[in-house]
């Protein structure tokens, strides 16, 4: 029986270990650039991708007498006689292309007597994009458009500027001695890349492009213009945040503007809706219309009296602050048009393994190519560190499967800092209330009951809590009183930071406030008496002298709250948490972004690894973040712990 | 210090400074720390002010008399636009009329029918417009009570309409207009779409009664003649796809050859499901059901009495949806019936009694009306008392007295905001508030007769694609499912935690325990999320197949430890005691042997219990029942022999011992052999039980073991998500909670008791069991029942992992749904303060009510155990 229990404790820790070890496995290699294999079937096709997985199954009879007889030798078979060959999950991207990400190849399929063999395509190259994951394939070409332009002068204009282009040096960084030719592009349009070979007899030509042949060329090209795209990309991104940051601000700002006037002076619905029809007519030009816009404009307000000037001037300011963003938003479109055009000349050419199947992509859409099978150990610890800052840093891309998951730990940390705000202050007093006001008796014991008890009450009913209570009763209020003007749009009404800090909040007090209860009592009666003896006031001896030795113990309990708030998911699910939040829940202005909605790491967790359509693809980003989660959480309570233990030490030696 | 102030008035001033600041030190905390923790319980007081108002009665104001044009009114049927606004009877001459509902001014009237040609019934569909109007020269017109609605601009009315404010109705020229919130007007007029008439029966014979129901397209109407013949036609409607012109055509009549159960003319004829049963009923109460699944070829399914003994039945109606029969009694009792499937029934179904609503005044029922949205219908009696009933929580909404006469029609407003009451002299209104009619605390924790479901049933079906669908919202399900994963977890997690804590708190070095504790600790911090993943997407991929292999473990893992240990403790004394340090990593040698041994001879397992393929043989296809009973039975059996092994045989292996034999071969044997009679017993009690106990035949535990609704038997259909799989996952995240507490308890009992076991020479064992753990059992039981309320409010891994079916079965290889894991998926689709909204805020203030208890109980444990152990 002893030794029973001796196993049971070695369970216990060898599940914590196999548990944490599995996702550690599973999670550190996903990362790591691994080589990609050709696989080529008896049916002919080639299949080009990385290994995901390697599983045995059964082969039932009938099938295996179909095989060619040298694949039917080559089976294992055990001793019941069970036939069993292997297969490779191979993921082979190109989605766009062959509309899967993964591919099962078995290996009774393959070429060959020697089954599972695979060659390693030395060429291929393995590019992330920006949108359908993954690609695999044989660079063979770079371009660099020269776009002209079609509506640019006549026929005879565009010739002669051709003809002007067409002694344009070469591009500086052409590899010596490489065959640069310049072509023609149909249409500019990259998709439908199309190498014209007679350039200046073709009516419809409208640009042309620098070539440069061969992989070699390609991937020098590569390596020059990635970084350039991922420049532009990061320009462009900053533009579209002060479109969308400044002017549709401004835009809803000006509605907000004509909305609260609308409240204040209350003009007639039937006033507002007649005067629309008027300024919709004229902005459409149309005098029928209008008139007649008019004529009903002139009745309405003769049966409920005109709107008040006061309004009229605040809907006329309205519309001047649109007409303003609208022109500023134009500007910023058009800049984001010329870089993207700007862009959009870089053009790498791939083959894949399907045969005939060609791909070109734009550099503007690679975010990472590099040549699988030839990196070196170095050029792997490379990509693998590099993709890692990626996942920490990025932008969540392709429905979360890939990109990085900054704003769900940028969420995570704000709401846990903000949680921790208002429940260490709010969680100390109560403590100080119950350790060292109130008098002991049963009504202490009650409460203290209560705080015990609530310390074990289901996170999701104070999510249940939150929904009700925060969201619809006090965001609804604030939203009636402050942000009038935006509904039925709802500011403070609905799930968003604030409201899922303040749930964790109350679900952690206990925690904190029992925390603190224990430091408050480890501090000796000793210590206070002296406190006493010296004159101090009972509010002296709490700020000088216990609070500072119970500190450790407040902390660790404030780091005990952080570490169970950041892990618990359930509450988020009702209070704000989401699958793709398009801001960070942060801002400048009032009220300060924590009425938005925001990305959380545990939430990423269950909705990648539960809600994801294609999970195959999801899993190493479930892997990673639920190691990156795992990480925060132990960092968090190990902290609690090593703060505990010196306490432990100090208090044993206040107590001599 | 520079220089000391000491002058008297600074002293008494700082002393004053020093009570102020503790004063308002002392209000500050006081407030704070107040209304800190009363925040934190004001959670369960707003759960409780949401869920109130589920309870709260139904609503129903004043009675609101219409200005009545006519000299009297004898309305067959009356209805309401979806706007509420404008109300309209069919009156017996054929007419329907409109009026305005607010001052009841007439609007319009269309004759339906010929010139002077008096109606004899009339039907709508519940709360609808279309409608069905029989006439005495035999015609029946099937058509759509519907209102033109047209719009007109401020310069295009009538001056005197211009003073009217925004939301302002007035009747002005048959016309109900209304000014819009644009300033404009909207103008609507009673327009009776007729579909198609026709002379029901070939010789112009009248209809006495009739009724109608859409089967797609089509609709299908069935009449009673004035000589008691049932005839039923079918009114086809074909688009020409090219042109889009609309074909209308009845199909002959197909004569049902009624009454060979009942004598006289049939009174009542009611077309339910789409028109694929018929029910034709006569005043004694007797309904003959017709199946006309092919309208040519109806067939008698059953006779039905609905008024036993010498009652009348007096009215006949068919509730929303289309399946629900309502009838009325002479006495004034009312039901609802609906089919389910039986067998023995020619066409698989019988007509049975769901709901019964006792008479309350005891007059004849005359008028029964159901509503076109929820499960409320209207009653109403000769003496003119009208009663809104739901007819699934069988509440009694509201009760008026109508003052218009004898009563001739009612009806609910599409938005079931009013009840209508057409009476001989006078138009009746109430404005009306159902709330939360279908929610009752017999609805939530009783069973509930559903349409369709051949027995009263605890059932959760919230989502509802249609109004016509019947929201089932008994929390038992649900609860049932948060027990079985506590059950199933704590089934994995206490053993494990209380053995574990055990070792740590008797038998661990002080530093050793230092190390180790924090590690299980740890496992409390992972997020649940984290292990709900793995268990959805790892484990239980993983473990659809070493089921066996598993069962195989839980037998192997303690049998190799127990060998283990009893090869260690054999050896020399002197080797024991300067070895106590290996036993944990040998310990964990013997689990991984264990474990290797249990995946060894899972196939076998299989082969042997489980027929050699264990989902197929769950699934109840192949072999006997007799593995599932040795399963159970197998670890009482152990323990059985075990213990009498050891009364009888004890001393006779010590005796061996003593002679010289080795003692690890003579206990090593003892152990294997203990293990193998204990399975022999299983397999012969099992087999016992399986085949011997069945007067009825074998008792399979995989077809179940129903006790009231529930089917206990744990085993039964695999999932791969399914209640073993969450047992193992969240068991994991119980063990550290439960192992904590315990050993804390444990530690904290006196060293001294301690010392003085053994002292009297007990060993560390003994002293373990029979001393410590009994002083501690009371801190060990507040341990669990801690780890019991965690298990009851887990929400991520049984969200992620459990299959989420809200069924009522302990079948360990199926799912369930919990009440936490309920209002995670479903609470943020529900509309705030609809009547789903609130039942999962009472599914959440259940869910605080279980933890509350259970956390109260280890608490005041835990108290007295406290006391306990200060008084050791």
């Amino acid at each position: 029986m002893l030794w029973l229990t001796g196993a049971a404790l070695v369970v216990c820790l060898a599940m914590v270990f196999g548990l944490c070890g599995w996702i550690a496995i599973r999670a550190l290699p996903s990362f790591w650039p691994g080589e990609v294999v050709a696989l080529e079937t008896r049916d002919g096709a080639l299949h080009v991708g990385e290994v995901a997985r390697v599983e045995e199954y059964r082969i039932d009879a009938d099938s295996a007498a179909g095989l060619p007889a040298d694949v039917r030798s080559g089976l294992a078979v055990d001793e019941d006689g069970v036939l069993s060959a292997s297969r490779t999950l191979l993921r082979t991207g190109n989605y766009d292309l062959f509309e899967s990400h993964f591919r099962w190849i078995d290996d009774t399929d393959l070429v060959g007597s020697a089954q599972g063999v695979a060659r390693l395509p030395d060429e291929v190259a393995v590019v992330e994009r920006m949108e359908w994951g993954r690609f695999y394939g044989f660079p063979t070409l770079a371009a660099r458009v020269e776009d002209l332009g079609a509506d640019r002068g006549d026929e005879e204009a565009r010739r002669a500027e051709l003809a002007a282009r067409a002694v344009v040096k070469p591009p500086d960084g052409a590899v010596a001695g490489a065959r640069v030719r310049r072509v023609g592009v149909d249409g500019g349009s990259v998709d439908r890349f199309v190498r014209i070979e007679s350039v200046l007899d073709d009516d419809r030509i409208t640009g042309f492009a620098w070539l440069f042949e061969g992989s070699s060329e390609a991937w020098a090209r590569l390596a020059e213009w990635v970084p350039l795209a991922a420049a532009q990309r990061a320009r462009i991104g900053e533009l579209r945040e002060r479109e969308v940051g400044a002017v549709a601000a401004r835009l809803e700002s000006a509605r907000l503007l004509r909305r609260e006037a609308e409240l204040e002076h209350r003009p007639s619905p039937a006033w507002i809706a007649a005067y629309d029809d008027l300024r919709a007519a004229r902005l459409a030009e149309d005098p029928d219309a209008a008139a007649r816009a008019e004529r009903t404009l002139a009745d309405v307000e003769r049966d409920f009296g005109p709107a008040p000037a006061a309004f009229r001037r605040a809907i006329e300011d309205a519309e001047a602050v649109e007409r303003a963003a609208e022109a500023e938003f134009a500007v910023l479109i058009d800049q984001i048009a010329a870089i993207e055009a700007q862009a959009a000349r870089h053009v790498v050419h791939f083959a894949t393994s399907a045969e005939g199947v060609e791909k070109s992509i734009q550099a503007l859409d690679i975010v990472r190519a590099y040549p699988a099978n030839r990196l070196g150990l170095l050029d792997r610890v490379g990509i693998y560190v590099s993709r890692w800052g990626e996942f920490l840093g990025g932008q969540p891309r392709e429905a979360n499967n890939e990109g990085g998951v900054f704003p769900a730990i940028f969420g995570t940390v704000l709401m846990t800092l903000l949680m921790c705000l208002v429940v260490v202050p709010f969680g100390v007093l109560a403590a100080l209330y119950l350790r060292e006001y109130a008098r002991d008796g049963l009504w202490v014991s009650v409460l203290r009951i209560a705080v015990n008890n609530l310390a074990g009450v289901p996170s999701i009913v104070f999510g249940v809590f939150g929904l009700g209570f925060f969201c619809y009763i006090v965001g609804a209020s604030i939203d009636d009183l402050f942000y009038a003007a935006r509904l039925p749009q709802p500011t403070f009404g609905k799930g968003g930071l604030i409201w899922a800090s303040l749930t964790l909040a109350l679900l952690t007090a206990p925690v904190v406030i029992v925390a603190t209860e224990e430091a408050l009592a480890a501090v000796p009666r000793s210590v206070r008496e002296g406190s006493y003896a010296c004159g101090a006031g009972q509010w002296q001896t709490l700020r000088r002298v216990v609070l500072p030795q119970a500190m450790p113990g407040i902390l660790t309990g404030a780091i005990l709250a952080m570490a169970r708030g950041a892990g618990e998911v359930a509450p988020l699910m009702l209070v704000g948490a989401v699958k793709l939040a398009p801001e960070l829940p942060f801002a400048l202005e009032p009220p300060f972004g924590i009425n938005r909605s925001f990305m959380h790491l545990g939430f990423h967790v269950y909705d990648l690894g539960f809600q994801s359509q294609n999970s195959e693809a999801a899993k190493p980003m479930v892997y990673t973040t639920a190691l990156l989660l795992i990480v925060v959480v132990v960092i968090l309570n190990v902290a609690a712990l090593m703060l505990r233990a010196r306490l432990r030490r100090r208090s044993f030696h206040a107590a001599f | 210090m520079s220089e000391p102030r000491r002058s008297p008035e600074h002293v008494a001033h700082a002393r004053r400074r020093v009570l102020l600041q503790d004063v308002a030190a002392r209000a500050v905390v006081t407030v704070g720390g107040l209304g800190t923790i009363a925040a934190v319980s004001g959670v369960f007081l707003f759960l409780v002010v949401v869920v109130w108002d589920l309870f709260l009665p139904a609503r129903i104001g004043e009675r609101e008399a219409l200005a009545n044009p006519r000299a009297a009114i004898d309305a067959r049927i009356v209805g309401t636009d979806e706007y509420v606004g404008i109300l309209w009877h069919i009156d017996e001459d054929g007419v329907v009329r409109a009026l305005a509902i607010d001052d009841g001014a007439p609007l319009s009237a269309v004759a339906l029918g010929a010139e002077g040609v008096a109606s004899t019934a009339a039907v709508s569909e519940p709360g609808g417009t279309a409608c069905a109007i029989a006439f005495a020269d035999g015609q029946v017109v099937v058509g759509e009570v519907g209102f033109a609605t047209s719009f007109r601009e401020v310069g295009d009315v009538d001056q005197s309409l211009r003073s009217l404010g925004v939301g302002e109705r007035r009747a002005v020229d048959g016309e109900l207009v209304e000014r819009t919130v644009r300033g404009g007007f909207r103008l609507q007029r009673l327009d009776f779409r007729e579909r198609s008439s026709v002379r029901f029966f070939a010789d112009g014979h009248p209809v006495i009664a009739l009724h109608r129901a859409a089967r797609g397209a089509d609709v299908v109407v069935a009449a009673i003649g004035q000589d008691g013949r049932v005839g039923v036609r079918r009114l086809r409607r074909d688009e020409d796809p090219l042109t889009g012109d609309v074909v209308m055509e009845w199909s002959p009549v197909a004569a049902i050859a009624v009454g060979r159960s009942a004598s006289g003319s049939p009174r009542f004829v009611r077309l339910t499901d789409r028109g694929t049963n018929l029910a034709v009923a006569w005043a004694d109460g007797t309904l003959e059901r017709w199946s006309l699944r092919r309208l040519d070829a109806a067939e008698l399914a059953e006779t039905a009495d609905l008024v036993p003994g010498n009652g009348e039945l007096t009215a006949l109606e068919v509730l929303l949806g289309g399946v629900t029969l309502i009838s009325g009694t002479a006495a004034g009792d009312v039901a609802g019936w609906f089919v389910v499937p039986d067998d023995a029934s020619p066409d698989g179904f019988r007509l049975t009694l769901g709901h019964a609503f006792p008479a309350e005044e005891g007059a004849a029922v005359r008028v029964l009306a159901s509503s076109g949205r929820e499960r409320i219908f209207l009653v109403g009696d000769s003496g003119g008392h009208v009663r809104a009933l739901h007819m699934t929580s069988e509440k009694v909404l509201a009760r008026v007295v109508s003052q218009g006469g004898e009563l001739r029609a009612l009806a609910l407003s599409p938005p079931t905001d009013r009840v209508i009451a057409a009476g001989s002299d006078a138009i009746e209104t109430w404005s009306f508030d159902p709330r939360h009619p279908e929610v009752s605390l017999t609805s939530l924790f009783l069973p509930v007769a559903y349409e369709r479901y051949p027995e009263p049933a605890f059932v959760w079906q919230s989502s509802s694609g249609t109004d016509e669908f019947e929201p089932k919202l008994s929390l038992v399900p649900l609860v049932f499912g948060t027990i079985k994963a506590t059950l199933f977890a704590m089934w994995m997690a206490v053993p494990l935690a209380l053995l574990a804590a055990l070792f740590t708190s008797e038998f661990l070095g002080a530093r050793q325990k230092a190390r180790l504790k924090p590690l299980v600790e740890l496992m409390a911090s992972l997020p649940s999320v984290v292990l709900g993943f793995l268990a959805a997407v790892v484990i239980a991929p993983a473990a659809q197949d070493a089921f066996p292999a598993l069962l195989a473990c839980v037998w192997t893992v303690p049998v190799t430890v127990v060998l283990a240990a009893q090869v260690f403790q054999s050896a020399p004394p002197a080797f024991v005691a300067a070895h106590q340090g290996w036993r944990l990593p040998l310990a964990l040698l013997a689990v991984a042997v264990g474990t290797c041994l249990g995946m060894v001879s899972g196939p076998a397992v299989e082969a042997l219990l489980f027929a050699g393929d264990f989902r197929l043989w769950l699934d109840g296809g192949l072999g006997s029942g007799l593995g599932a009973w040795v399963v159970v039975l197998l670890p009482l059996c152990a323990v059985g022999v075990i213990l009498g092994l050891q009364m009888r045989f004890r001393d006779r292996l010590d005796r061996l011992v003593a002679r010289g034999q080795p003692g690890w071969l003579v206990h090593g044997c003892g152990t294997v052999v203990a293990a193998a009679v204990s399975i022999g017993v299983a397999v012969l009690v099992g087999f016992v039980v399986h085949g011997g106990l069945g007067t009825h035949g074998p008792v399979d535990l995989r077809e179940g073991l129903p006790i009231g609704a529930f089917d206990l038997s744990p085993f039964g259909t695999f999932d791969q998500r399914n209640a073993l799989v969450v047992g193992f996952v969240m068991g994991f995240a119980l063990v550290p909670v439960i192992y904590t507490i315990a050993e804390d308890a444990l530690s904290s009992v006196p060293d001294h008791l301690r010392a003085a076991s053994l002292g009297a020479g007990a060993s560390r064992w003994q002293t373990a069991v029979r001393v410590v753990v009994p002083a501690a059992a009371s801190g060990l039981f507040s341990a669990c029942m801690v780890g019991l309320g965690r298990a009851v409010g887990e929400t991520m891994i049984v969200l992620m992992a459990a299959g989420n079916t809200p069924i009522l079965s302990m079948n360990a290889f199926a799912g369930f749904r919990t009440l936490s894991a309920n209002i995670a998926t479903e609470l943020p689709e529900a509309a705030p303060g609809s009547t789903h909204y609130r039942t999962l805020f009472l599914a959440a203030l259940v869910l605080f009510a279980m933890t509350f208890a259970i956390n109260t109980v280890a608490e005041a444990v835990r108290q007295r155990f406290r006391q306990r152990a200060v008084e050791l």
